[in-house]
Order: structure tokens, then sequence, then C-alpha cells
């Protein structure tokens, strides 16, 4: 169907876009908080 | 017990959920803002994800959650931003009949918030009926017929119904653009 695919291509390039730094830089903060909050188990 | 722990897996789901932000949010800036939310409450709840149910589905309820909240706090603003923002678009179709993305889209940020998501999650993510469904917290029925009634309207604003009114509305365009700058002869 036309319309899904152009909602494909209107959103193909975020999806195929690397994953910005910010939410790799977040994530892994997100785990070092947990490491340190928590102690080893 | 702890085999695998499913935030490891929210990086795979980055991609689509910054799809799915900037389907709501219609800006960039603003989307990937509601993405990171989405990760610090998934993070920090992911004690209330069940393991082996859906992480997609929970993650993209999250962010919908997320976007539906701060909207309603800005609601009269957001009310008045979208106004300015549909009025000052116009969607035809291009000359020669065939659908431009940036009109398609134009007019796919045109629709309502609940039409949008459902075309969204089903048409360009893949999302069976029912996970959309589960993301959205309604019937399946529900997401079908938003889907539908998006798929319509969408045709309707680029004047795709069919041929003839595709026709029709080009004629027309054409009409009013030549009646306006008087006819090219």
């Amino acid at each position: 169907m036309q319309i899904d695919e152009n909602l494909k291509r209107v959103y193909q390039e975020t999806l195929e876009e690397e994953i910005p730094d910010r939410f790799r830089d977040l994530l892994a903060q997100l785990r070092r908080q947990d490491e340190q909050g928590e102690g080893e188990e | 017990m702890k085999r695998s722990d499913p935030r490891e897996e929210l990086v795979d789901h980055l991609p689509a959920l910054r799809a799915f932000a900037l389907s709501l949010t219609r800006n960039g800036a603003t989307a990937d803002d509601m993405v990171q939310d989405t990760l610090v409450k998934a993070w920090s709840n992911i004690d209330k994800f069940e393991p082996g149910t859906n992480l997609r589905a929970w993650l993209f309820t999250i962010l919908r959650n997320t976007f539906y909240t701060s909207r309603r706090k800005l609601k009269r603003e957001v009310a008045d931003v979208d106004g300015t923002y549909t009025a000052g678009l116009s969607v035809k179709p291009a000359h020669d009949g065939r659908l431009q993305l940036n009109d398609f889209r134009r007019a796919f940020a045109r629709l309502p918030d609940e039409q949008r998501e459902a075309l969204l999650l089903v048409g360009a993510l893949g999302f069976s009926y029912e996970e959309a469904a589960e993301t959205c917290n309604v019937a399946v029925g529900t997401i079908k017929s938003r889907a539908n009634r998006g798929r319509t309207q969408l045709a309707d604003l680029l004047g795709l119904k069919d041929n003839e009114t595709l026709d029709m509305t080009d004629g027309a365009t054409m009409a009013v653009i030549n009646a306006r700058h008087g006819s090219p002869r």
C-alpha cells in the first residue's frame, strides 16, 4: 500500500541512523549508578 | 535466574523509540528528550517489567504516557501551537500526480494523535494490531479503526482516493492557480 510505503520512507532515516551518543552515555551512566548503589550481587 | 537483563536490550529498541517519539512530537529535539525520559523511567522501573512479555510494547507505552502527560500539562499552549502549525500547511498532490514525500510528511503530521500513532506503529514499525493495542492500552478493534481512519484521511488529504479524485483535485488546483495568475494561454 502506498501509504505504508511512504510511512516507512519517512521514518527510515531515523530508524537507520546511528544511535546518538547521548543515549549510549545515558545508559552507561545508569549502569554505573546501579553498580555503585547496590553493590555486587 | 537473572539470565538476561532486559535493561541490556533497551538499546535495541532505541531507533524505533526515536521514530515513535518523532511522530508524536513532530520535533526532533523534543522527541529525543522524550526518549531520554523513557530510558530513565524504564531503567528505574525495570522490576515492573514482566520477563518474557513484550519489552517493545512496554517501552512504547512508557514513551506514550510520557508524551500524553507532558502534553496535558501544556494543553492550551500546545493546542495553539498545533493550530498555527497545521494552518501553515497546505497539501496538494504534486503536479504530475505522484505523491511527494514532503507532502506526505505534512499530511501525516496533520492527522489526529490517535490515528498518527496507530498508523506509525502498524504501518511504519510493523507492529501487529495486537501489539499496537497493547501499547496504546485499547482494544484491537480500536487500533484497527484508528489506522483505517488515518489511512482514509491521509488519502483524502493527498487526493489519493482514486485516480478520478486525484485528477479532479489536480485540475481544481490548476484552475485556482491559473485564475490567480491569469491564464497562461
